[in-house]
């Protein structure tokens, strides 16, 4: 400062100087020509000029003042082109309402998935401390029975323990799936999603906790007391996110745990879905899954996260881990169970740049392409639309041209216009994103832990940096024509020159616009397809209007045999709820839960084996098979055996009866259920093949069905047997019913409460009963990332299709209203009223008609590379090419119709007086 | 257009004041003297606008001033051309020739054709 202040002396008093040697001059010379020094003085300055005004203006030249000058210049400038762009605009209301309108379109689409993107793919688990140097450990191995590698996240316990001891990482953490669990009782019962988590989880991540603290070592450790930390929204939903909430314990069945504190707002742990409530593995996992799970190799329920030791590269941490593992493992390995060639890897924590992204990360990368489209669309109609306007203002260009505008500053003014309009389309795009992205949210990712509001300030920026681009990117080629136009040619008055070469230009662009929106026509296509085959697929049983019903008892927990009678009481009530047609308890359920059992065929030495593993057995109760509507093409079906107590009996579906006995007759044929098993179970029918895993298996999985009844009878018989105490309580869970499944008449989600009332009131005993839609639980969760494609790539396509309509529609109705002389003698040398409309439509036509070629060639040349999210259809399939085709010539034809009509009555009389 | 007028006459005053620094360092005053009479009198600048137009251009990087001692042995700010000078002398002085050319042709003509 204080320098600066001396400059600025410095200056003046060098300007001082230098004037007071020029006056001094001045007078001298002056003087010597024979002047008295008064004249001589006055004369002086009478040359110099305003003297008080030259002295501010070289002070303010010199004392580095001249910056920012320079700068207040510009400022100036643009402050100028900005009003004359501002004026401009307003001159033509409705084109600029246009121009807004589409980059709001091509921004809002952009802005709204960004959201998405970013939270799938951009950004790493939010509450995450130094993300980069946390990896999700991925197990890659030979899996024998899929006959592929396989990189699967879930390990054993000792996998895990084994990991900790690494010198590579500074600290392991291990968390299992999401469990769901029932917290109080009766009316006030609420369902939760809880994860269980090892102490060195909270470390390993760097979480802080919102409130309260986080479990500690000892806290997770056998036998310690149970302590749980809320995530954010529980303790906001179920507490009123009261500080008082620490403390209070909460029971999901396995006694108390004392509430220690509360997560971070928004955390989920390293995966996207909703967790609501953490619990240590050692005591709630112990308690939940069984002490023995917390041992051993044998149970794969935690999925690890690593944090790299300072120095540590992946490739040593790979190394380390990879070498542990497969010493961990060498029994098995050395049995042949286990692949030798097993690897450990440590892979990037933001799970979409991992080795097997989820569909949906997937399906997100394509709809961040998808939207650039949209933009790109909408930025071809608006620089397009500027081209339009800059023909109607081509008499001013000239002008300006003329007076010496510099070709600089028009071609600037243009890019400031684009600018300004895409900054209020910019604006128009956020309010749109507001709400598309969170109705994007509800509909199409409902159980994502979102950390923000749909709209946050990445996606502010984003905005604006987007307006930039797209604004410049618009003002490119309609800047260009501008600055290239010819003063005198365009004053002369002949429309030859700009206009024809912009008249080309825009045509092209329509081509380009209509070509773009074919790529994303054809994508929408391909997406419904599959979607719609999807949906078609004949399960092998009837999904709609089931419901899953979920009794919570009181702890402790129910005896198998208790809980049989139990189940069995509640299927026969709900048997006789109005709108209930059928009811039935269940252990297995597709798409739930289904194992493989030791098992021998009559007539076999062993089974074969088949690509997708199994045979899987269902033990379900009397009425499964009618409740889910499933085909026995041969035999019969379960009735005669309502009871049990009766001779073993099964029923095998079709794929398992062409494993077995290909080309047999199967109904009486033996199985040998279990180890050693010498009991004959009988086949009385064949099932029709249904779905096991998921909805698309290649082929039918082999199953069959036995009564759970049955099943308790033979696994109480099969303990008896051994003799072996311990092992009572793990094989007659094979006995114990998982579900009821429920078919109802018609709406399944109305009936959600009359069917949880009907068994809470028959059944006092019970804390809850959770009751959901087979399709919302387990089949629209398959069906998300065909959901997500068809419904953006059909919104965006139709965007899309909208903004290519206008354009096409601005082009003609632009060449109409230029080619009025034209058209006017036309119909004054004879022409009829077909032959106009037809010569505006069939311009229209030619330029879809290109549009599309050339986008169904892009169409073809990109679709492949969706094919594995497609399914049942073909990436190039014609039929959907074919409509878009169609499609898009009728729209063709659409937008030419009021220019065409406008064409065909140019009455000639006015036409060729105009000019 | 005052802008415009503004424009032509700062480009003639540069060109006027970079052909009088073409011969060698001067300082304001000897600047001021040599276009008076060069000219003869006949363009009326102002002193004061010679001075801006040299503070302007040493600023532009077309010349650079340093003080010296005068003929009459006195403290006297010297500008000189720099190489971007002499190169924005010779372009100005090229197309002013041109423009000038130009004009004479038109003037000599006879008049328009009726």
């Amino acid at each position: 400062m204080i320098r600066r202040m001396l400059r600025l002396r410095d200056v003046e008093r060098d300007l001082d100087e230098e004037l007071r040697f020029h006056f001094e001059s001045v007078v001298e010379e002056l003087m010597r020509g024979g002047r008295s020094r008064g004249e001589a003085e006055e004369e002086a300055r009478r040359r110099f000029g305003d003297e008080d005004r030259y002295r501010r203006e070289l002070t303010r030249i010199d004392h580095g003042a001249s910056v920012r000058l320079r700068w207040s210049e510009r400022w100036d400038a643009i402050r100028q082109t900005a009003r004359f762009a501002a004026r401009g605009l307003a001159r033509s209301p409705g084109l600029s309402l246009g121009i807004v309108l589409a980059f709001a379109l091509g921004i809002g689409a952009n802005a709204t998935v960004f959201g998405i993107v970013d939270r799938l793919l951009l950004s790493p688990p939010a509450h995450v401390a130094e993300p980069e140097s946390v990896r999700r450990i991925l197990i890659d191995r030979y899996i024998s029975f899929l006959e592929r590698r396989v990189q699967g996240s879930t390990i054993a316990y000792d996998d895990y323990a084994e990991l900790t001891a690494l010198p590579a990482f500074a600290s392991v953490g291990a968390y299992s799936g999401r469990r769901s669990l029932t917290l109080g009782s009766g009316a006030e019962a609420v369902p939760v999603n809880a994860v269980m988590v090892t102490a060195s989880f909270w470390e390993t991540l760097g979480v802080r906790p919102a409130v309260g603290r986080l479990f500690e070592e000892e806290e997770d450790r056998a036998g310690a007391a149970g302590v749980a930390v809320l995530s954010w929204g529980l303790w906001q939903r179920m507490l009123g996110g009261e500080t008082s909430a620490l403390g209070r314990t909460i029971d999901f069945g396995q006694g108390p745990y004392t509430i220690v504190g509360v997560a971070p707002e928004g955390f989920a742990g390293v995966n996207l879905l909703n967790v609501d409530l953490w619990l240590p593995a050692h005591t709630a996992g112990a308690a939940l899954q069984g002490a023995d799970w917390l041992q051993g190799r044998g149970a794969y329920w935690l999925n690890a996260v690593a944090r790299l030791a300072p120095g540590a590269t992946v490739a040593v941490a790979e190394a380390q881990a990879t070498a542990a593992h497969r010493a961990g493992r060498q029994a098995n390995i050395e049995r042949g169970f286990y692949d030798a060639e097993v690897r450990v890897l440590a892979t990037p924590l933001i799970a979409a740049r991992g080795p097997n992204p989820s569909a949906e990360s997937r399906v997100a990368r394509w709809l961040g392409g998808v939207s650039a489209i949209v933009l790109l669309i909408a930025c071809v109609n608006i620089a397009n639309l500027l081209l339009a306007r800059g023909v109607r203002q081509r008499r001013e260009t000239g002008i300006r041209l003329a007076l010496g505008v510099s070709r600089a500053r028009l071609l600037g003014q243009t890019v400031v216009e684009a600018l300004l309009l895409a900054l209020m389309g910019a604006g128009a795009a956020l309010l749109a994103a507001q709400w598309g992205g969170q109705a994007l949210r509800n509909v199409l990712l409902p159980d994502f832990a979102w950390t923000a509001g749909a709209v946050g300030s990445r996606i502010v920026v984003f905005c604006l940096l987007l307006a930039l681009v797209a604004g410049v990117v618009a003002a490119i080629m309609p800047a260009v024509a501008t600055a290239r136009g010819d003063a005198a040619r365009i004053l002369r008055g002949t429309s030859g020159g700009i206009t024809s070469s912009t008249m080309r230009t825009r045509a092209l662009l329509t081509v380009a616009q209509a070509a773009l929106s074919v790529v994303l026509l054809v994508g929408a296509g391909l997406f419904v397809r599959s979607l719609r085959n999807v949906q078609q697929l004949d399960l092998g049983f009837d999904p709609d209007g089931l419901l899953i019903v979920r009794p919570v008892e009181d702890s402790p927990e129910l005896q198998p045999g208790e809980r049989l009678a139990l189940f069995t009481r509640v299927a026969e009530r709900l048997g006789a709820v109005p709108g209930v047609t059928g009811a039935t308890y269940t252990r297995g359920a597709p798409f739930y839960t289904s194992y493989a059992e030791e098992l021998r065929a009559e007539g076999l030495d062993s089974i074969p084996s088949h690509t997708g593993g199994g045979p899987y057995v269902f033990a379900v109760g009397p009425d499964y098979l009618e409740t889910m509507r499933m085909r026995i093409v041969r035999g019969r079906g379960f009735d005669e055996d309502r009871r049990g107590g009766g001779p073993p009996v099964t029923l095998i579906n079709e794929a398992m009866a062409r494993l077995l006995w290909p080309g047999q007759e199967v109904v009486g044929k033996c199985l040998y259920i279990g180890d050693d098993a010498t009991a004959c179970t009988t086949v009385i029918g064949v099932v029709a093949d249904a779905r096991r895993g998921s909805l698309i298996e290649p082929d039918a999985h082999p199953q069959y069905f036995v009564r759970l009844e049955q099943e308790a009878e033979r696994t109480r018989l099969t303990a008896d047997d051994s003799g072996d105490g311990t092992r009572i309580g793990v094989y007659s869970e094979k006995a114990r019913p998982e579900m009821l499944l429920v078919r109802v008449r018609d709406d399944a989600s109305g009936m959600l409460q009359r069917v949880r009332d009907a068994v809470l009131a028959s059944e006092p005993r019970l804390r809850y009963v959770n009751v959901t839609t087979l399709s919302e639980e387990l089949i629209q969760p398959q069906m998300r990332a065909w959901t997500l494609g068809a419904t953006m790539f059909s919104v965006f396509g139709g965007l899309a299709l909208l903004v290519a309509a206008l354009g096409l529609y601005s082009v003609l109705a632009f060449d109409v209203a230029q080619r009025t002389r034209e058209i006017g003698l036309r119909s004054a040398l004879g022409a009829d009223t077909g032959a106009l409309l037809g010569m505006v439509v069939r311009r229209a036509v030619l330029m879809c008609a290109a549009g599309v070629t050339l986008g169904l060639a892009a169409a073809a040349l990109l679709s492949p590379r969706v094919s594995d999210l497609l399914y049942e259809t073909a990436p190039r399939d014609p039929a959907t090419m074919a409509g878009v085709a169609v499609v898009l010539l009728a729209v063709a034809v659409l937008a030419s119709g009021a220019p065409a009509w406008r064409a065909a009555r140019v009455d000639p009389n006015i036409a060729l007086r105009a000019e | 257009m005052p802008d415009q007028n503004l424009v032509l006459l700062q480009g003639t005053l540069d060109l006027v004041v970079l052909k009088a620094l073409e011969s060698g360092a001067q300082h304001g005053y000897g600047v001021a003297r040599w276009v008076r009479e060069v000219t003869e009198g006949a363009i009326a600048i102002e002193d004061g606008a010679l001075y801006t137009a040299l503070h302007r251009m040493e600023r532009r990087g077309w010349l650079e001033s340093s003080w010296g001692v005068s003929e009459n042995n006195r403290k006297a700010k010297y500008y000189a051309l720099t190489r971007a000078g002499r190169k924005q002398l010779e372009r100005e002085a090229g197309t002013w020739g041109r423009y000038a050319d130009a004009v004479f042709k038109v003037l000599a003509t006879r008049g328009a054709p009726a």
